[in-house]
């Protein structure tokens, strides 16, 4: 089964100029983040992660699920929301 | 001097094989797979396997060992066999922390171990990779 990743940008909420990525997870796994991991996955949890501005390499691996990966950039001040999910589920 | 012979013999054919630790088993190697494979069809093909830890917020008392391989095989702790492993995809195991003997055996690849310390609250993650 197949892993599908839900993205959305909205400006940090404490209005700094901080760069993060946040996570909800449908599943238990490990996101990592330029080939090294980097936060741990709970089913229905969220997490985040504070990154350096620019492009990053994002890697998820769920448990039982193929492993996805992307190009994400993260801007100053921005925080890159992910949701990733299984591709049956809405 | 045929004695001479057959006790040259000897001393090679023990210097050639592998050294074992005081429980009969191979030592861990410390990051390379320097052993040969233990009954897994083994053509001798390498495998690379890197691991690190990352902090588990919600990981309570616990550990647990999170393995990515690149092949079907399986993951063994401390000589048993705890986690079936398939192509690029995540496999996770809850322990204790303490100390592990962990090998990999993937068809057709060298036997990989290693002995890792899993800590409370820590994810110990391994990807393998031919």
């Amino acid at each position: 089964m197949d892993l599908d990743v839900d993205q959305a940008v909205v400006p940090d909420p404490a209005g700094g100029s901080s760069s993060a990525i946040e996570v909800y997870s449908c599943c238990r796994g490990i996101l990592f983040v330029d080939g090294d991991p980097a936060l741990v996955l709970h089913a229905g949890k969220t997490a985040w992660l504070e990154v350096a501005e620019g492009e990053h390499r994002i890697t998820f691996e769920v448990e039982g699920l193929r492993r996805w990966e992307a190009n994400v950039t993260v801007a100053a001040g921005e925080r890159v929301y992910m949701k990733p999910r299984r591709r049956d589920d809405f | 001097m045929r004695v001479a012979v057959l006790l040259i013999a000897i001393v090679a054919a023990c210097a050639s094989s592998p050294r074992r630790d005081e429980h009969g088993g191979l030592p861990p190697s410390a990051g390379q797979d320097q052993h040969p494979c233990g009954g897994t069809g083994g053509l001798g093909g390498k495998l690379e396997v890197t691991q690190s830890t990352v902090l588990d917020p919600l990981g309570g008392e616990d550990g647990a060992i999170d393995i990515t391989s690149c092949c079907r095989g399986v993951l063994l702790v401390d000589g048993e066999i705890r986690l079936r492993l398939n192509e690029d995809k995540l496999a996770s195991l809850d322990v204790s922390a303490g100390r592990y003997r962990i090998a990999l055996e993937f068809e057709g690849l060298r036997r990989y171990e290693v002995v890792v310390r899993v800590a409370a609250g820590e994810r110990v993650v391994m990807t393998a990779r031919r």
